[in-house]
C-alpha cells in the first residue's frame, strides 16, 4: 500500500523532501472514504436484476425527460442572461461593480429551500409581483414547468456568471483594443473576439450550470411543487419514490449519478485542455 | 462612409495635427506631433518616457487631459469641447509590440478583420486580405494560425493587417522590440519597403535609434513626458541633445559654457572646441575619437582629461571602456591597444581627444 503511494507521488515530488507524513495521509484517506463510502451502499442495494424494468417505467422516463429538458433550457437561459452580466463585470468599470458581484454570489450560498421560499413570496400567486400578474393576466407561474426553469436558473446562474467572468478576465483585454483599432464596434468585438477567446471558459461554465440545474431540488419543490410530468424532475422523483419504492428510488439515484459523472468527465477534460495552451 | 464635419481646404489640413497632454501614471506627457500624409514620424525615447501613452492618445485608447487631435481636418479629440471619436471610428491601423494577432483566426481572417468591419461582406473582405498578403509576400501563411508562425512572421502579418484596413493614420507601437535581432532586421526591412507606399501619416514609437534612422522622416525625442529634441533622423543622430539619445547613437555628449576659445565643462575642466564657441553649448564626439594614455600626454591643441576605468566590455570588434572622473566618457580602443595599455578596471588613465573630432553646437 505505502509502496504504491510512494511510487505514484514520485513524478511530482523529489525524494529529497521526504515521505508523505502520516498526519496528512490519514485524514486524506478519511476524506476519500467520506466521499466514496455512501456510494457503496447505493451500488450494493441496487436491484440489479430488474434494473431495466425500473429504468423504463413511465415515472422514470417522464422525470428523466423533464429533467433533461428543464436543465437544458435553464442552461440556455443562464447563457443568454449570464454571459452579458459576466462581460459587464469583467470589462466595464462601473460604480457598484463590487456590490453587484457580491449580490451575484448570494444564491450560491443561500440554501435552495430558502431560494424557493423567496421565489414563492415574489412570484407566487400571493407574491409581491405574482399577485398583480395573476390579477392582470389570470396566469401564475407557480406549479408549472416554467417555475422549474425559473428555480433552476436562479440557483445555476451564479455558477455560470462567476466561471465566465473568470474566463473573460484571463483573456488579454488588449485584443479588444486591437479589434477597436481595426474598426470593430464594441458589439462586434464582443461577438467576434471576446466570446471566441473565452470559449472554453464559457463551455465549462455552461456545463457547471447544467449540472447544478439537473440536481436542483429544494427551490424546485418549494416553488414548482411535485407534480408528475410538470415539475417532478429526477431529484424529486428520487425523493418521492423513496417513500413507497426504495429500490426504484435507488435506480433513479444511480441514473443521476451516471449523468453527473459523465458531466464531470467532460468538464475535467475541458479543465485540463484549458490549462495547457 | 461616415458623415464628416465640413472640412477646411485639404492642402492645409491633410495629415495628422495634434497637440496632446495625457496622463501617464504620476506624470503628464506633452507633445505636438504633426505628420504629413505619407510621412513617418518616430517617437524616440527610453522605456517609460510616455511614447506609448502618446500613441494610445492618438488611437483613442487614452483620454487627453488637454489639447486636440485632428486628422485630415477632422477632429478626433478636443479636450476643450469634449469631442472624442471612438477608436473604432478613427480609421486607424495599429501594430502593437507583440503583434496581438487574434489567436482564434487564421492569418487570412486576421488580415480580413479590418476590411470586414469597414462594411465588406466576408467574401469581399477575404479577397482584399488575400490581395494584401500577396503584396506583402505572405501568401504561403494564409491558412496558418498565429501560433504556428515565428515572431517575425507574426509581426509582418500584423503590419499587413494594419495596412489592409486602409487606415487614415498608421500607428506602430514598438513593432520590433519583442523580436530577436535577426527577426527585427527582417521586420525593419519589411516596414521600410511597405511604409514607402502608405499614403497615410505614420507614427512609429521606438526606443531603438536604428528604427528611427531607418524608417522615419522626422523624429521627436521624448524623455519624462517632454519633447527634448526634434529634427530629421540624421540631425538627431549627429547632434544629440540628451544623454539618452547620445547613448543610443553611441556618442559622447558633454555640455558646457563657451567663452570663445574654450568651453568650461565643470569646476576645473575645459574643452577646446574646433572653432569659436559662445554661450551654452553641447559637444559630441565618437568614442573611437578618444585616445587613452597611462601618463599625461604632451601636446598643445589637445583635450586631455584624467579619469578612472569604471568598466570594460567588448563592443563589436573593439573594446569599450567607461571612464569616470570630472569628464565621464566612453572610449573605444582595439583589443591590441588595450593590451599595450595594461589597464584594468579601477586604474587611472588619461583621455585625449583632438579638437577636430568634436562637434560643438548651441544648447
Amino acid at each position: 500500500m505505502s509502496r504504491t503511494l510512494e511510487r505514484s507521488a514520485a513524478p511530482t515530488q523529489p525524494a529529497a523532501v521526504g515521505r508523505v507524513p502520516l498526519l496528512i495521509l490519514v485524514p486524506a484517506a478519511g476524506a476519500l472514504a467520506v466521499l466514496l463510502l455512501p456510494l457503496v451502499g447505493l451500488f450494493v442495494r441496487a436491484p440489479w436484476s430488474d434494473l431495466g424494468e425500473h429504468l423504463t417505467s413511465t415515472e422514470v422516463t417522464t422525470a428523466l425527460r423533464l429533467s433533461l429538458t428543464t436543465a437544458t433550457v435553464s442552461m440556455l437561459a443562464c447563457l443568454v442572461l449570464g454571459v452579458p452580466l459576466a462581460w459587464l463585470l469583467a470589462r466595464v468599470d462601473f460604480r457598484g461593480r463590487r456590490l453587484v458581484r457580491a449580490l451575484v454570489t448570494v444564491p450560491l450560498v443561500l440554501p435552495p429551500v430558502v431560494g424557493g421560499i423567496a421565489l414563492l413570496t415574489t412570484f407566487g400567486r400571493a407574491g409581491v409581483l405574482g399577485e398583480p400578474m395573476f390579477e392582470a393576466f389570470g396566469w401564475q407561474v407557480t406549479f408549472t414547468t416554467t417555475a422549474v426553469v425559473v428555480a433552476q436558473t436562479f440557483v445555476a446562474l451564479p455558477f455560470l456568471v462567476l466561471a465566465v467572468e473568470g474566463a473573460l478576465r484571463s483573456t488579454d483585454p488588449r485584443y479588444d483594443e486591437v479589434a477597436a483599432s481595426l474598426g470593430a464596434s464594441r458589439w462586434w468585438t464582443f461577438v467576434r473576439v471576446t466570446l471566441p477567446l473565452a470559449g472554453p471558459g464559457i463551455v465549462s461554465g455552461a456545463v457547471l450550470a447544467w449540472a447544478r440545474a439537473l440536481g436542483e431540488f429544494g427551490a424546485t419543490i418549494t416553488f414548482a411543487g411535485n407534480l408528475e410530468g410538470v415539475s417532478r424532475t429526477m431529484p424529486l422523483e428520487v425523493y418521492t419514490t423513496w417513500q413507497t419504492d426504495a429500490p426504484g428510488s435507488i435506480v433513479v439515484s444511480l441514473l443521476l449519478l451516471a449523468v453527473s459523472i459523465g458531466v464531470l468527465a467532460a468538464l475535467r477534460e475541458r479543465w485540463i485542455s484549458g490549462v495547457s495552451p | 462612409m461616415t458623415p464628416e464635419a465640413p472640412e477646411a481646404p485639404e492642402s492645409e489640413t491633410a495629415g495628422l495635427d495634434a497637440d496632446i497632454r495625457a496622463r501617464r501614471g504620476s506624470f503628464e506627457v506633452r507633445a505636438a506631433p504633426r505628420v504629413r500624409p505619407g510621412q513617418v514620424l518616430a517617437l524616440l525615447g527610453p522605456n517609460g518616457a510616455g511614447k506609448s501613452t502618446l500613441l494610445r492618445a492618438l488611437g483613442g485608447l487614452t483620454p487627453l487631459s488637454a489639447g486636440y487631435v485632428r486628422l485630415d481636418g477632422r477632429t478626433l479629440d478636443d479636450a476643450s469641447t469634449g469631442v472624442r471619436v471612438a477608436a473604432a471610428e478613427r480609421r486607424l491601423g495599429t501594430v502593437f509590440q507583440d503583434g496581438l494577432l487574434f489567436p482564434h483566426l487564421s492569418v487570412l481572417d486576421n488580415v480580413a478583420f479590418g476590411p470586414r468591419h469597414a462594411g465588406r461582406s466576408r467574401r469581399a473582405a477575404r479577397a482584399v486580405a488575400a490581395e494584401w498578403l500577396a503584396r506583402t509576400e505572405l501568401t504561403e501563411f494564409t491558412d496558418r494560425r498565429p501560433a504556428a508562425l515565428s515572431g517575425g512572421q507574426r509581426q509582418r502579418v500584423a503590419v499587413t493587417r494594419a495596412l489592409a484596413s486602409d487606415p487614415d493614420l498608421l500607428l506602430l507601437d514598438e513593432p520590433m522590440s519583442a523580436l530577436d535581432a535577426s527577426a527585427a532586421v527582417t521586420v525593419r526591412r519589411f516596414l521600410g519597403r511597405h511604409l514607402a507606399s502608405v499614403a497615410a501619416p505614420t507614427v512609429l514609437v521606438t526606443h531603438q535609434a536604428i528604427d528611427a534612422l531607418a524608417l522615419a522622416d522626422h523624429v521627436l525625442v521624448i524623455e519624462h513626458g517632454e519633447v527634448v529634441q526634434e529634427g530629421s533622423p540624421t540631425d538627431v543622430a549627429r547632434r544629440p541633445r540628451s544623454s539618452h539619445v547620445a547613448a543610443l547613437m553611441g556618442l559622447n555628449l558633454l555640455r558646457g559654457r563657451g567663452d570663445g576659445e574654450a568651453v568650461r565643462l565643470g569646476a576645473d575642466s575645459t574643452l577646446v572646441p574646433p572653432g569659436r564657441a559662445d554661450g551654452d553649448v553641447f559637444a559630441s564626439f565618437r568614442p573611437s575619437a578618444v585616445t587613452l594614455h597611462t601618463e599625461r600626454p604632451h601636446g598643445s591643441a589637445r583635450n586631455v582629461w584624467p579619469g578612472r576605468v569604471d568598466g570594460i566590455a567588448p563592443h563589436g570588434d573593439v573594446v569599450r571602456l567607461h571612464l569616470t572622473g570630472p569628464v565621464p566618457l566612453l572610449a573605444d580602443v582595439t583589443p591590441a591597444a588595450l593590451a599595450d595599455l595594461e589597464v584594468g578596471e579601477g586604474d587611472p588613465v588619461w583621455a585625449s581627444v583632438k579638437a577636430t573630432e568634436i562637434d560643438v553646437y548651441p544648447a
